[in-house]
């Protein structure tokens, strides 16, 4: 009888076969993205049909043939590949310059005495302000389109880094120094590696902001890359292809922050303190 | 020999014009003497250790170790820290203890046969690639002193409260421990606590503090119990009581509350 009372009411479900055990959580997901994507879908194709005006807002299958005839030519793999190019330059660029100047400016307070009011002067223009400016001494090439996305990406990261040798426990700091640690001993051994959370928090803003940016300057002077798509469909009036430009920057930002999430997880772990990288 | 650690009219503010933190602090650590500074919070304590271990410069008198003017830290003088933040959280014990040794450029081989000694040393065997936060608040204290006492040239261990953020129990076996490692390596240690049983359970001379600012030595007690000691014998109540009388009078008379004859 005490046996009845104590089994539970109801019967944990037991680990199924199908997928190995590693495999479980990443099918879970899996499942919840399925599900958001088709409630996405419905809802797209219901306001399409309630407008009532497939120029304007085609439907589902419209934009789908689109995508698919855009993926034939190869245009939509050439535009990716652009953007996503540019982005890995200038983001790459930008944020070893970021981290470079926020730990300087860290180290020396000299150098940050004298760039702070600089940083907090740039940090409040935005990247489009200069574009005139940008395009008139650098032209109309790569060099201009990538020199806006390091713009754009070194102020988080350079914020971020800067934030994060202030935050080093000063015992950290004076333990080296009882150990006879000399200054580039410390920096590289505490300093830095002390800083490197925070400058990846920097880093991944940064990922985000130059997708604005990279969009941005494509839009206004590019002939390829999916700002080039989105604002070349306007002039054909062509809102499906438009649709699938948007639609593939979403993705491709989306994919960029999940792979820099799992390097951060996979690699740098151990710099988070065991409070998780949140990423 | 001489001292390990001699200061002379010792004094310590942080700028012209702000309040003494420190005044006119004479004092003598033997060579492999454990010397416990007691007093209440913000008596200046701390400033001492710093003073010594070089963190900060006297602004007037003189620090001496081992009859050595002090320039600055210095690999002679561990210091064990308060809270446990000074341990690298990217890097696991065994390599926090390694730390010392890599920065003075000692060969692989070396390094591995010392940090498995010193983490033997403190009971940590078993717990080596654990990081810091994966250790409790005992084991990291634990890691630290390793990683003092790993250090070949470490003469003095300068101690801040290293045992103020781990339990009761923990705290006793930690005390016990720490005796058992002191009488076997016979370095000089300074010990900051306001823990008064703590201070009778491991000083050989307990130094009470007045309560700040301008803090100075009140009285020195000399603790003459054997070792391992035990907290339920008269003589330890008796010293216990004695510090006791000390301090409750440093405090009160700094209150107002005028409590008369400090000295017992």
């Amino acid at each position: 009888m005490r046996d009845d009372l104590l089994r539970p009411r109801w019967r944990v479900p037991r680990q199924t076969a199908i997928l190995p055990r590693t495999w479980m959580p990443i099918a879970v997901a899996a499942q919840t993205y399925v599900v958001a994507v088709i409630v996405f879908l419905v809802a797209w194709e219901v306001s399409s049909r309630a407008y009532g005006i497939p120029l304007l807002v085609p439907p589902v299958e419209v934009t789908f043939r689109k995508l698919v005839q855009l993926v034939k030519q190869g245009l939509l793999l050439r535009d990716i590949l652009w953007t996503t190019g540019r982005v890995a330059v200038g983001f790459f660029i930008g944020s070893v310059a970021g981290a470079t100047a926020g730990l300087a400016m860290g180290y020396w307070p000299i150098i940050r005495r004298m760039l702070e009011p600089y940083v907090n002067f740039f940090r409040f223009i935005p990247a489009l302000a200069w574009i005139s400016i940008v395009l008139l001494l650098l032209g109309t090439g790569e060099v201009a389109r990538i020199s806006i996305i390091v713009y754009t990406s070194v102020s988080a990261v350079l914020i971020n880094t800067l934030a994060g040798i202030v935050s080093i426990p000063p015992a950290q700091l004076r333990a080296a120094q009882t150990f006879g640690a000399n200054q580039s001993q410390i920096f590289s051994r505490v300093i830095f590696p002390g800083t490197v959370r925070y400058i990846l928090t920097g880093m991944r803003l940064a990922l985000g902001s130059a997708f604005m940016a990279v969009i941005s300057a494509e839009m206004l002077v590019a002939d390829q890359g999916l700002g080039f798509l989105v604002i070349n469909a306007r002039l054909w009036m062509a809102m499906d292809e438009a649709l699938v430009g948007v639609i593939f920057i979403g993705l491709l930002g989306l994919l960029a922050d999940r792979l820099f999430g799992y390097l951060v997880n996979r690699y740098a772990w151990r710099f988070y303190g065991g409070t998780g990288s949140e990423m | 020999m001489g001292e390990a650690i001699e200061l002379h009219g010792l004094s310590f503010r942080y700028a012209e014009g702000s309040p003494w933190v420190v005044r006119d602090l004479d004092l003598a650590i033997r060579p492999g003497e454990f010397f416990v500074l007691l007093g209440p919070s913000g008596c200046g304590k701390t400033s001492v250790l710093n003073l010594i271990a070089g963190f900060e410069r006297p602004t007037r008198g003189e620090v001496r170790v081992s009859g050595q003017p002090v320039a600055g830290p210095g690999a002679d003088r561990a210091v064990i820290f308060q809270g446990d933040d000074s341990l690298y959280p990217w890097l696991t014990a065994a390599q926090n203890v390694e730390f010392p040794l890599k920065i003075r450029g000692m060969s692989r081989r070396e390094r591995q046969g010392l940090v498995a000694e010193h983490l033997r040393l403190v009971g940590l065997v078993g717990h080596e690639g654990k990081y810091p936060h994966q250790l409790s608040g005992g084991m990291r204290q634990r890691v630290q002193i390793a990683r003092a006492l790993v250090v070949p040239e470490t003469r003095i261990l300068l101690m801040d409260e290293p045992f103020v953020s781990v339990d009761a129990q923990t705290r006793a076996v930690l005390q016990g421990e720490l005796s058992d490692i002191w009488m076997r390596s016979r370095k000089a240690v300074l010990f900051i606590t306001h823990d008064i049983s703590e201070a009778v359970a491991l000083g050989d001379r307990v130094g009470v503090m007045t309560s700040g600012p301008g803090a100075s030595i009140r009285e020195i007690v000399g603790v003459s119990l054997d070792r391992p000691r035990r907290r339920s014998t008269p003589r330890f109540g008796e010293l216990y009581e004695h510090i006791w009388g000390l301090i409750s009078g440093t405090v009160a008379a700094d209150a107002g509350m005028g409590r008369g004859s400090t000295h017992a």
